[in-house]
């Protein structure tokens, strides 16, 4: 016990690990937001390719894109994705993990929208034409919001994923927990380093994922408070 | 306001709508009625264009709103529609149903979108459910703010299908005295039922329908 207490005091203390630890924690956190959010948008903006093409029958090359873009990408290895990223331009490691982690999460996510959207009837988006919107107009105003509300436990999913995946990045140079780890293990030749970082990621998603339930508890909770309250006492406004 | 010249609608090699013709003047009511599957429903979809027809012209306010280069969403705005099914969007509350599109097609202000849909819902006695979304309201409220939802765009021509539907006679109605209203101010009606007591009571023109035909 006590060999591995003076292995973990030298490498984290003594060589000042904990800072490089704490910078990692930080960098992958930033970069896991920053892709969630590139991804986000991606998928939403290649959802709505396909979802306009299949209700309206409009942009159909552009769909014919979509599929293939997000083939690919759900098709090989994000870290070949970074690779290739990483060496077509010469971008530092924080723009191409971002970027990398970015496209390949908007493939999923855009798979994640689709699929909501499917769920959604289809004659919500009827009842919002025949209202006189056009039919993007019926697409962003009612259908992908439902969509999307549908989607919330499968885009939490694919969030939890990323902050994982992004163990990876260390191949174009992304200073990334699992990279701290490797480096940690090297000066004591020990696991324990793979097991603390470990138990940071595990921590981490578990936050995520309570934190988030949480909030969309408390949401769907206001708006029965919301509306009971309205029935109780007939005031709306 | 509406001419329907020789209409045929086709689904799967059936007869749908058979060769109709209708002229509706302005600020008419006209109550469609007939058998279940008569193509009653069909033939308002083509009037909206939800269907395309295979042959046959709509000329609605002097133009032919099935050439290529009509604005379908634009003809929609003035003529609405209540559908038999009316699906009110599950992810709004009543009165986001009703006054989203005043503000965004029409856009009116808000203040006073929600002030005209909380009259009109006052008027159809569910005011107090401003703030529901549609799957906390019976099936007559619901289709009472469908139709609120239709007025609130003040269109020209109101096309009702099956308006009474999931009524209650106290609903019914409600709904009678605001079509009546409608037609004084010169808004054009066509509906479809098959409750001809209420068509009898609103409609200025009563035309049977049967196998796709008007008889
Ligand atoms: N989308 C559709 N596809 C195929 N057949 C349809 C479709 N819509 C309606 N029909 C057929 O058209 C006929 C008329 O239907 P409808 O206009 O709904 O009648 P009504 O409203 O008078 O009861 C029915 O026989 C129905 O099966
Ligand atoms: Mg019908």
């Amino acid at each position: 016990m006590s060999d591995l207490t003076n292995s973990m005091y030298g490498v984290l203390v003594a060589r000042a690990g904990y800072i490089a630890l704490v910078r990692a924690f930080r960098d992958t956190l930033v970069l896991t937001c920053c892709s969630a959010v590139l991804g986000l948008v991606v998928g939403v903006l290649l959802a709505f390719v396909r979802v306009r093409y299949r209700f309206s029958g409009r942009w159909r090359v552009a769909n014919r894109a979509v599929i293939c873009f997000v083939q690919i990408f759900r098709g090989t290895p994000v870290m070949l994705q970074l690779l290739v990223f990483g060496n077509l331009w010469r971008l530092s490691p924080w723009l191409v993990a971002i970027l990398g982690f970015g496209f390949n999460s908007g493939a999923y996510v855009s798979e994640i929208l689709r699929a909501s959207v499917g769920e959604v009837d289809s004659s919500q988006y009827e009842s919002a034409c025949v209202l006189g919107f056009s039919d993007y107009q019926a697409l962003r105003l009612v259908v992908l919001p439902q969509a999307i509300k549908n989607s919330v436990p499968a885009l939490l999913n694919e969030f939890c994923s990323l902050i994982k995946e992004t163990a990876v990045a260390g191949v174009v140079g992304f200073q990334c927990l699992a990279q701290v780890a490797t480096v940690m293990n090297s000066n004591s030749s020990r696991a324990w380093p793979y097991v603390l970082v470990g138990v940071l990621y595990f921590i981490v998603t578990l936050v995520v994922s309570c934190g988030l339930n949480r909030i969309r508890r408390a949401v769907a909770a206001r708006e029965i408070r919301r509306e009971r309250l309205v029935e109780k006492t007939g005031v709306g406004i | 306001m509406i001419e329907v010249k020789r209409l045929v609608k086709v689904f799967n090699g059936c007869t749908v709508l058979d060769d109709v013709s209708i002229k509706i003047e302005k600020s008419e009511c006209v109550f469609i009625y007939g058998p279940s599957g008569a193509g009653k429903s069909t033939f308002l979809r083509c009037l909206n264009l939800l269907e395309r027809p295979a042959s046959g012209d709509i000329v609605f306010a002097g133009q032919n709103i099935l050439s290529p280069d009509c604005d379908v969403s634009k003809v929609r705005q003035r003529m609405g529609m209540v559908c038999q099914e009316f699906d009110l969007f599950t992810n709004y509350t009543v009165l986001d149903n009703i006054t989203l599109a005043p503000i965004k097609l029409l856009k009116k202000p808000a203040e006073e979108a929600i002030n005209e849909g909380c009259e009109l819902l006052e008027r159809f006695g569910i005011w107090d459910k401003i703030y529901s979304l549609p799957c906390r309201l019976s099936g007559g409220q619901r289709q009472c703010v469908a139709i609120i939802r239709a007025l609130m765009m003040s269109p020209d021509v109101i096309l009702f299908d099956e308006p009474t539907s999931a009524l209650d006679n106290q609903m019914q109605l409600g709904v009678r005295d605001v079509v009546r209203d409608l037609c004084k101010s010169g808004v054009t009606i066509v509906g479809t039922t098959h409750n001809s007591r209420f068509a009898e009571s609103v409609a200025t023109r009563m035309v049977q329908m049967e196998g796709g035909r008007l008889v």
